[in-house]
């Protein structure tokens, strides 16, 4: 039964709500029920070989429904179906392979065809044809055909290995010629079943490995039947007429006898690697749904119980998992667009091998009662080579000249220095937040007794944060002026939160620092221990290209301008001492609670000796400078996403990850690759603002959300990277960086452990080799190669490295990215040292 | 661990025979330190035999003699297995019907005794011998650092900090259309799950401290998340025991994050049984010279050597993997260091290379130094 659908027959839905599949039901079936049915099921089915419109599925469900009486429920099942007329068509839901295969069989044997055209009716004759054999032949026959199975299964698995690099059409016509019973089986069930499609296909693959765990002890088994060999080549001809899946049936009941659960699981384990993989793709057309009863049988003989997994919700849950598309159906979704051409069929064979992986990730999901599980792995996935045009491309020469400037701005500042109100106010006055909320968060800080803390509260949302009145996370959330658009991003102040700070920096190309010009309040934040200086640094070592100083809290100093140049001063020491130009920096008095200075808002009379632009005047003023792209810049460069954050959505394994956009453009329909777990998806739609609209495309710089359809959200973190098809991004363990310490209490030395952080990635890390101090002035001098410690205020070249071992982060170099190849260190708490990555190691 | 019987070497040589019944972690931990290559021991093991092509399998409890080839060490999973081939046993009492130069392997438990065979029985292993017989010197704390969406659960004891169980779950970041329920939810799914992590890999009764770190409140919040669970799930052992509970600050949310709390002044009085703490603050000495640039602070062979030599070494900083090293020379040469060092009354740490300052001291070419009085040019005229 197809268990998944293409993106085509998505609306073809099953007139039983409860049970998607035969699958599902079976599972649903106690194992009283479920012998019933399976003993009752191939007699309906034969019963209704006539009839039309019926599926295993709905065959089941009435037997279930008159309570296994099967008289009744044959009844019922015919009434309900009309009689056959002429092979039903799905010729829509057929699969490429399948198309393939089907094309292949047609060429080679039209002989067979008349045949298999009336199926139905020769699988009835066949039938008696077995009832025959069986009761003439009995026991012996029995076993003559398991050994018949077992050899022509083992020539199979020998002969694949060295069909592997051959294409798929050799593959069959090789087996149908060396082993004529089981490929005429094969042809048959590609022809009835044509409905189903790929995925179903998997679950069979999964049927065809418990098959082949079972022939593995198959040995004992043929000792007692050794002794009719003859019957061998004779059994190969019934064989064929004979439902495979009897045969099996009675192969497992009979092993089950002969040895007991626990040397199955010895022998599995040995196995399964070896052979499964030649099988599987020997055999991709071969997909049997019986086999996938055997199969559940052999789950619940022989995998351990586990008390919480058989649970009927957690069950139901774990089914659900495994019916969702697998990642390579993700991967076949996005090539089959560009897959008009047909002699890419060893591609397709590539694929399904991989599908082995993935049903073996999917089992070791469910074993999470292991003692100890080892530091989190990355699963990888198969990446897409081949881009995907655009759904509805659009003229970005036109679109850019249209487009208003666009601006990401960071708000830094030391704790209680104004950010959150700051921003709170701006969105107020822009107009970005309605009277509504604010009059409600008013009403609700009034009742918290933190009434001044209300503008706060526009980004501060959680209730943690607003108990404590501290930002934690950084907020985004756009607006636009007359002449540009902004996006917000609200960093936190306090210093135990400065890894968020520094993801909400990275994502940003301007920085807004906040300055509490209250008395005293500057002197606290400035100094050693104040974050004003260290979010400062951040900004300088992590690329951003302007700073403008908001002077905060003006009104607290009575707008007296003394105090603003005073800390104006001190602050261009600062700036001039961490190396940051005066025309990268602007100043501008304001106060976010009163709103003065902020956007249209007037200063009060006092304030003569300020005629500026107010906060939002200035980031216009930026944003014309910075914001305006040509396309060259767009179109040359490929398209690079650093991602801030990955949200699951609906059913549909939907994800909307979310970050900037650091070069080129994205738009809907394109395929993108996340690193480092490599899953290809399609961008299903970009979109933007605080409402996510879609928007046709995103540019460089838009801070955006891309929904994607079938990604795997778990294995997405905030700090990965996305690129299109064709750039690959490296995923790194160790690699050389130019280093600049700052102020440090301890020396850096080989091993000294340390955080490191590029861009939202934050990792454990520590040094791994001291190359050579450098002069800070060129970086490229070298000073001093032999390097035992590294001090305060030192360039130096040094190599990294990641402390979980099987931790991979992307990136990129300098050079290529001179916004994401900027890393920084940390430790105890405190900023010791910003990097650019030289090399990468692989 | 329980020393059933030693004896000692018998013709002049330092060797000796004991009997040893491991009991924890730490004592498996105490035998990867003692055993090493070309050692020998004596145990009972199960083992199947054919004796010959016709005849049936047959399973014997059969004593064995191996000399010790390689070793196998997960402390995650108390598992030490050694590697070692069958030697002659002069006793008469092992190896019989077991032919000489096979090779079996010996996987250390703690159920039975065994007797082990050291030719250089010195006193670094017997130290560790009776440090680890003594009981009381033992101190178990639990640890769990955590950040948002992070936590690590750890065991820190003497000798390890290991790691049980690593949580991770992505938490949305907020947005202004973020659904706040959602974020709540999966923020308490993370306690949850720490909390169950902490259940399934603390004894709480045994455990004498549990410090819970983390940047921010998290700590904190963790803290009331477990005694909240605890109270709904009647689970006694932990409220009994919750004021072994240590609520403490770090700046992140990685393993790190506890060698902060160790060396941190403000916790030292709850801390002063945990030997790591002592380690972690003597390596912080270290560099605190080496940051000031006094020429009191030095590392590499060479330059201890140097150093000891004088006389000059204050402070001793060695790992155990030099101690137990595979190469007899280094064994002894870092032993010789040790007496010197103590003969001229200096101070020997053995860092642990299972905590994490033990692995930074490793990468520091596992010798290090702080000197009794500033020594300029120590590694200059090694150059010449």
């Amino acid at each position: 039964m197809p268990t998944y659908y293409g993106d085509d027959d998505i609306d073809y839905e099953e007139e039983t709500p409860e049970f998607r599949d035969e699958h599902e039901f079976d599972d649903y079936l106690n194992d009283e029920e479920y012998e019933l049915i399976s003993e009752m099921f191939p007699r309906a089915k034969n019963e209704l070989a006539e009839y039309q419109g019926w599926n295993n599925l709905s065959v089941k469900l009435a037997l279930f429904d008159h309570n296994f009486d099967y008289d009744e429920a044959i009844i019922d099942l015919k009434r309900t179906y009309k009689k056959k007329k002429q092979t039903e068509e799905f010729e829509g839901k057929i699969s490429l392979l399948e198309q393939l295969a089907r094309r292949k069989v047609l060429s080679t044997k039209t002989s067979e065809q008349s045949r298999i055209s009336n199926s139905p009716k020769a699988t009835s004759l066949l039938d008696s044809l077995r009832k025959n054999t069986s009761e003439n032949s009995g026991r012996g026959s029995l076993s003559g055909r398991l050994s018949a199975l077992k050899e022509s299964r083992s020539r199979m698995a020998s002969k694949c290995p060295s069909d592997e690099t051959s294409k798929n059409k050799f593959d069959n016509r090789m087996t149908a010629k060396k082993s004529p019973s089981l490929s005429s089986i094969l042809e048959r069930r590609t022809k009835s079943n044509t409905s189903q499609s790929l995925s179903s296909k998997l679950a069979a693959l999964k049927g065809n490995r418990s098959k082949n765990d079972r022939q593995i002890p198959e040995p004992k088994v043929e000792k007692s039947v050794n002794s009719q060999p003859s019957m061998v080549p004779t059994k190969d001809s019934h064989a064929e007429p004979v439902d495979p899946r009897i045969a099996f049936e009675k192969l497992r009941s009979s092993l089950c006898h002969i040895s007991s659960p626990k040397s199955y699981h010895h022998l599995n384990s040995d196995s399964e690697h070896s052979e499964i993989t030649a099988i599987a793709l020997s055999q991709p057309t071969n997909n049997d749904q019986k086999i996938k009863n055997i199969k559940r049988r052999y789950d619940e003989i022989f995998t351990v119980y586990f008390p919480n997994t058989n649970l009927p919700a957690a069950k139901k849950r774990v089914i659900e998992n495994f019916n969702n598309p697998s990642p390579d159906d993700v991967v076949l979704d996005a090539q089959n667009k560009a897959f008009e051409a047909v002699e890419d069929v060893t591609k397709n064979v590539a694929t399904l091998s991989v599908t082995e992986d993935s049903i073996k990730d999917g089992r070791t999901e469910n074993e999470d009662e292991k003692p100890f599980d080892d530091e989190p792995i990355i699963r990888t996935y198969k990446k897409a080579n081949i881009p995907t045009k655009p759904k509805n491309p659009i003229d970005l020469e036109k679109y850019l000249s249209d487009k208003k400037p666009h601006l990401n701005f960071v708000v830094l500042g030391h704790v209680d220095a104004g950010k959150s109100t700051l921003m709170g106010r701006l969105l107020y006055d822009v107009g970005a937040v309605d009277n509504k909320l604010i009059r409600k968060l008013q009403r609700e800080s009034d009742v918290a007794g933190k009434s001044s803390f209300h503008l706060a509260w526009v980004m501060d949302q959680t209730p943690e944060e607003r108990s404590r009145g501290v930002t934690v996370d950084v907020c985004t959330s756009d607006f636009e002026t007359e002449a540009s658009t902004f996006t917000i991003i609200d960093a936190p102040g306090h210093r135990d939160f400065v890894p968020n700070a520094i993801a909400g920096v990275s994502q940003a190309d301007v920085a807004v620092l906040s300055i509490d010009c209250g008395p005293d309040a500057f002197e606290s934040g400035f100094n050693l221990d104040g974050q004003t200086k260290e979010h400062a640094l951040l900004a300088r070592s992590l690329g951003v290209r302007h700073i403008i100083i908001a002077m905060n809290k003006m009104d607290t100093a009575d707008w007296y301008e003394g105090r603003f140049r005073d800390i104006q001063w001190e602050l261009r020491n600062f700036f001039q001492d961490i190396g940051i130009e005066e025309d990268k920096l602007s100043w501008v008095p304001c106060s976010g609670l009163s709103g003065e200075g902020v956007y249209k808002k007037e200063y009060s009379i006092g304030v003569t000796w300020y005629n500026g632009p107010s906060l939002v005047g200035s980031l216009e003023v930026v944003a014309q400078k910075l914001g305006k792209l040509n396309v060259k810049d767009v179109s040359n460069s490929p398209f690079v996403f650093s991602i801030l954050d990955a949200a699951a959505s609906g059913k549909n394994k939907d994800v909307t990850i979310s970050g900037r956009v650091e070069s080129g453009s994205i738009q809907a329909g394109e395929t993108i690759t996340i690193y480092p777990s490599e899953q290809s998806v399609i961008v299903e739609s970009v979109l933007c603002g605080n409402d996510q609209h879609p928007t046709p495309i995103a540019i460089k710089g838009d801070f955006v959300g891309l929904k994607l359809r079938n990604a795997h959200y778990e294995d997405i973190q905030g700090g990965d990277l996305a690129a299109v098809v064709g750039f690959d991004i490296p995923s790194a363990q160790e690699f050389t960086v130019k280093l600049l310490t700052f102020q440090l209490d301890r020396p850096l030395l080989p091993g000294t452990p340390f955080i490191l952080f590029r861009g939202a990635c934050e990792q454990p890390a520590r040094i791994k080799k001291l190359h050579s101090i450098v002069d800070k002035a060129t970086m490229t001098k070298i000073l001093k190669s032999k390097v035992k410690h590294l001090g305060s205020q030192k360039a130096a070249i040094v190599e990294l490295e990641l402390t979980e071992k099987k931790r991979r982060i992307p990136m990129l170099t300098f050079s290529l990215s001179k916004h994401l190849g900027r890393v920084v260190l940390r430790k105890e708490g405190r900023t010791i040292a910003a990097g650019l990555v030289e090399t990468i190691e692989l | 661990m329980k020393l059933i019987s030693q004896v000692k070497g018998t013709n002049n040589s330092n060797g000796a025979i004991l009997t040893l019944l491991p009991q924890d972690k730490e004592d498996l931990f105490t035998l990867y330190n003692i055993i090493n290559t070309d050692d020998e021991v004596i145990f009972k093991k199960m083992i199947t035999s054919k004796a010959d092509e016709s005849s049936k399998k047959t399973t014997d409890l059969v004593r064995l003699r191996l000399k010790i080839i390689s070793s196998d060490f997960e402390p995650q999973h108390e598992f030490l297995r050694y590697k070692g081939v069958t030697t002659v046993d002069d006793s008469g009492k092992a190896n019989i019907d077991v032919p000489i130069g096979k090779f079996f392997s010996f996987t250390v438990d703690y159920k039975y005794p065994f007797t082990l065979i050291k030719e250089d029985f010195n006193s670094y292993v017997s130290k560790l011998l009776n440090d680890s017989c003594n009981v009381e010197g033992r101190s178990d704390i639990a640890a769990v650092v955590l950040q948002e969406g992070i936590s690590h659960i750890c065991l820190l004891s003497s000798f390890t900090t290991i790691l049980k169980n690593k949580v991770e779950y992505s938490l949305p970041k907020k947005k202004r259309s973020t659904d706040i329920a959602k974020f709540d939810e999966k923020t308490e799914k993370f306690y949850k799950a720490t909390y169950n992590s902490m259940k399934r890999h603390f004894d709480f009764d045994k455990l004498k401290l549990i410090i819970l770190c983390s940047p921010g409140f998290y700590a904190k919040t963790l803290f009331e998340k477990v005694l909240e669970y605890a109270q709904a799930e009647q689970e006694k052992t932990i409220l009994n025991n919750r004021s072994k509970f240590l609520v403490a600050h770090c700046s992140t949310g990685y393993l790190q994050g506890i060698d902060e709390v160790l060396k941190n002044p403000a916790y030292a009085s709850k801390l002063q049984d945990a030997k790591n703490s002592k380690e972690a603050l003597v390596m912080d000495t270290f560099l605190t010279h080496l940051n000031e640039d006094d020429y009191k602070a030095w590392y590499g062979e060479a330059e201890v050597t140097k150093a000891s030599a004088m006389g000059a070494i204050d402070t001793l900083l060695i790992t155990d993997s030099l101690l137990r090293a595979d190469d007899v020379n280094i064994r002894k040469k870092s032993l010789e260091l040790v007496k010197e060092v103590e003969a001229t009354g200096g101070k020997v740490f053995v860092f642990s290379s299972l905590h994490n300052s033990g692995e930074e001291l490793e990468k520091l070419t596992g010798l290090a130094c702080i000197l009794k009085f500033p020594v300029p040019d120590l590694d200059e005229d090694e150059d010449e």
